[in-house]
């Protein structure tokens, strides 16, 4: 079980901006994932989340740092390596009604990545085809309509059973259900989970949404402008958070309760997340950290270990 | 407390190519004096729609606010409002938050021009003495530097910044009632339990009345009164903040409770409705959610359930509230709930 899948080592995504500048996107961010297991990232626009998932899956190559899928840097990866790594890991999007062509049946949707990988006569595929549908809950008869007759829950079961087409074993969902109504989130996160449940694979959740990412995940990491504040299984994360921006982000989820008086026990966050372009040295989260001193102004924190596998980028204690 | 508004058998109908889409169907409902009322419900459920027909903003091309549907406010009879009169009560007796700041905005417009416009329109302030009041709106909602941002334009702005104007901007004269349809869903959590916040802190100071309309069980539960659960076009539970979450009877507030993630059902299926809403183009007969209800009867598809007071803030419309009907428990586990109503 506690075989490592995927590394990140040190990542760092910048771009070009205008004037000479550098966004740091990502910056210098390290976790794992283990075969099998949901690994959760939390945070708000523009930290990075997104990016560090586009970046594992090797969309971008990275300014530093490397990404390791079963032991192997992939930016090395021969032309073959690379094929095969693209039916490995697959990737699931936000939005249900921008990531699947129009003018494609559901069927061809779903094949298209069949075709690519595996050697399956247009029976088989067809069989294959409608096993897919049945794992995602839908009735064979999809399979011959177009995208725009479905409902956005519907969609996203169809962007599912199109990267569980290629068997993969790693699966980034980046912001799987921001797009989609309570009751539907509900039916995906169930899906999602029911599949890996069935298939074993990983994945790489990333979610502003914190409740349900505490649902769905067994580590969780939190990013704050580009960089990894805290990472830790998630139950332990949840219940107790160590770096004063977990803290804030977890206290500033409303709660249904009408006696949890969120108001007035919550902790306050004041100001907003500054721009990512040419950032301080530092702590980045020191200007709106209530507990800053000189040393977090100064120099940036890295993470350490807590035991429990609990680590937390702050100096606080 | 006094009635600000009063809507009844409110109708909104919008004719599309495929016929009449009957978006909301005779709902009545009514807001006190510096009340916070919640409009709670699935995309489609008529939640945006009635929020909007309570200032009349449709044109004859969108919808249509079906004779018969009485909008009382404060006095006045907002569905016999002439175009003139109904200029001057928009803006003036109602303000309005809507849920994306940057489509709200003019990006062509500095914010004090934006801010100010209200003021010299329903003030007949001259541009300058309205700048002047902007700086204190911008002030109020507790935007830094107000000087000098009366100056900027709206893309120079975070969007938490840019929801702050567009709050400046509803209040600027005043209004008995705010209506904020989903005036935090475009923000991240830290920013929108800042603007939350500041909304409930300027409900405290000037009395507004608001009307909330979200998907967010979570924000309801910490930021309205009342709350009023639709579903297809109808008010299916209606009562105040621990009626809802306490003593909930109707099996779509149920569902809607149930599939939210809590700390314990971590690891554990969600639960999950079947099926999708009805489709608003057709009539429906009997109960909008039988079709999805897992205590559906016979007559819930025959016919529509009344209106049952259980006590004078709490109503449902259901028909296990029949007394012939089989008792169903609620299945949601209440952990130290005191009976109290």
């Amino acid at each position: 079980m506690a075989e490592t899948l995927l590394q990140v080592e040190n990542l760092k995504q910048y771009f070009p901006v205008s004037h000479g500048n550098l966004l740091k996107a990502v910056d210098g961010v390290s976790f794992s994932i283990q075969r099998g297991e949901t690994f959760g990232l939390v945070g708000e626009s523009g930290c990075g989340k997104s990016t560090t998932g586009r970046a594992v899956l090797g969309i971008y190559k990275p300014t530093e740092g490397r990404v390791l899928y079963d032991g192997k840097d992939i930016s090395t990866y021969t032309k073959q390596e690379r094929l095969q790594f693209k039916k490995n890991a697959q990737m699931i999007f936000q939005d249900p009604y921008a990531c699947l062509d129009p003018r494609m049946t559901i069927s061809s949707i779903i094949k298209e990545g069949m075709e690519v990988h595996f050697r399956y006569t247009r029976q088989e595929a067809d069989i294959k085809v409608k096993e897919l549908l049945a794992a995602v809950g839908l009735t064979e008869d999809y399979a011959s309509r177009f995208p725009h007759e479905l409902s956005g829950g519907q969609r996203q079961r169809i962007g599912i059973a199109r990267a569980l087409a290629v068997k993969p074993e790693f699966i980034v969902c980046d912001e799987p259900i921001a797009a989609l109504d309570v009751s539907i989130q509900a039916q995906v996160v169930n899906l999602l989970m029911r599949v890996q449940q069935e298939r074993g694979h990983a994945y790489l959740f990333i979610s502003h949404d914190l409740m349900m990412v505490r649902h769905i995940s067994n580590h969780v990491g939190v990013m704050y402008l580009g960089s990894l504040v805290e990472t830790a299984p998630a139950e332990e994360i949840y219940k107790h958070p160590c770096h004063p921006y977990t803290k804030a982000l977890f206290s500033a989820i409303p709660k249904p309760d009408p006696d949890a008086d969120w108001a007035n026990t919550r902790m306050k966050l004041e100001g907003e997340v500054p721009s990512p372009i040419n950032t301080p040295p530092g702590c980045k989260f020191c200007a709106r950290c209530p507990y800053a001193t000189q040393r977090c102004r100064e120099e940036a924190p890295q993470l350490r270990d807590l035991g429990n596998q609990h680590k937390v980028a702050c100096f606080l204690d | 407390m006094d009635r600000l508004l009063e809507v009844e058998n409110l109708h909104v109908s919008f004719h599309s190519y495929a016929g009449e889409v009957k978006a909301v169907r005779g709902i009545s409902f009514g807001v006190d004096k510096g009340e916070t009322l919640a409009l709670v419900g699935e995309s489609g459920c008529g939640k945006s729609v009635t929020a909007k027909a309570l200032m009349r903003i449709f044109d004859r091309t969108s919808g249509e606010i079906m004779p018969g549907s009485s909008i009382r406010f404060d006095g006045t009879d907002v569905m016999a409002l002439d175009k003139k009169a109904l200029h001057a009560f928009r803006g003036s007796q109602i303000g309005m938050i809507f849920q994306d700041p940057m489509t709200s905005l003019d990006p062509t417009m500095t914010i004090g021009k934006q801010v100010g416009e209200a003021l010299v329109i329903h003030k007949g302030l001259s541009m300058r003495e309205a700048e002047k009041q902007v700086v204190e709106l911008l002030r109020m909602v507790e935007i830094p530097n107000p000087e000098e941002r009366v100056k900027a334009y709206p893309h120079q702005l975070s969007g938490g910044m840019r929801q702050r104007v567009v709050i400046a901007t509803a209040l600027a004269c005043n209004p008995k009632l705010l209506i904020a349809d989903e005036p935090t869903t475009a923000l991240d959590v830290t920013i929108q339990a800042q603007v939350l916040d500041l909304l409930r802190d300027l409900k405290v100071r000037f009395g507004t009345a608001i009307i909330l309309v979200t998907h967010d069980l979570g924000i309801v539960a910490d930021f309205s009164d009342r709350i009023q659960v639709m579903y297809a076009g109808q008010i299916v539970e209606e009562g105040t903040k621990r009626d809802i979450f306490k003593r909930c009877r109707h099996p779509y507030t149920w569902a809607l409770l149930r599939s939210i993630p809590q700390e314990h059902t971590t690891g554990t299926t969600l639960y999950s409705l079947k099926g999708t809403p009805p489709d608003l183009l057709m009539d429906i007969q009997g109960c909008p959610f039988a079709s999805r209800c897992e205590y559906c009867m016979p007559i819930c598809r025959q016919k529509m359930p009344e209106r049952k007071a259980l006590t004078d803030t709490h109503a449902l419309s259901c028909w296990l509230t029949h007394p012939q009907a089989p008792k169903v428990e609620c299945p949601i586990p209440r952990e130290g709930d005191e009976e109290d109503g």
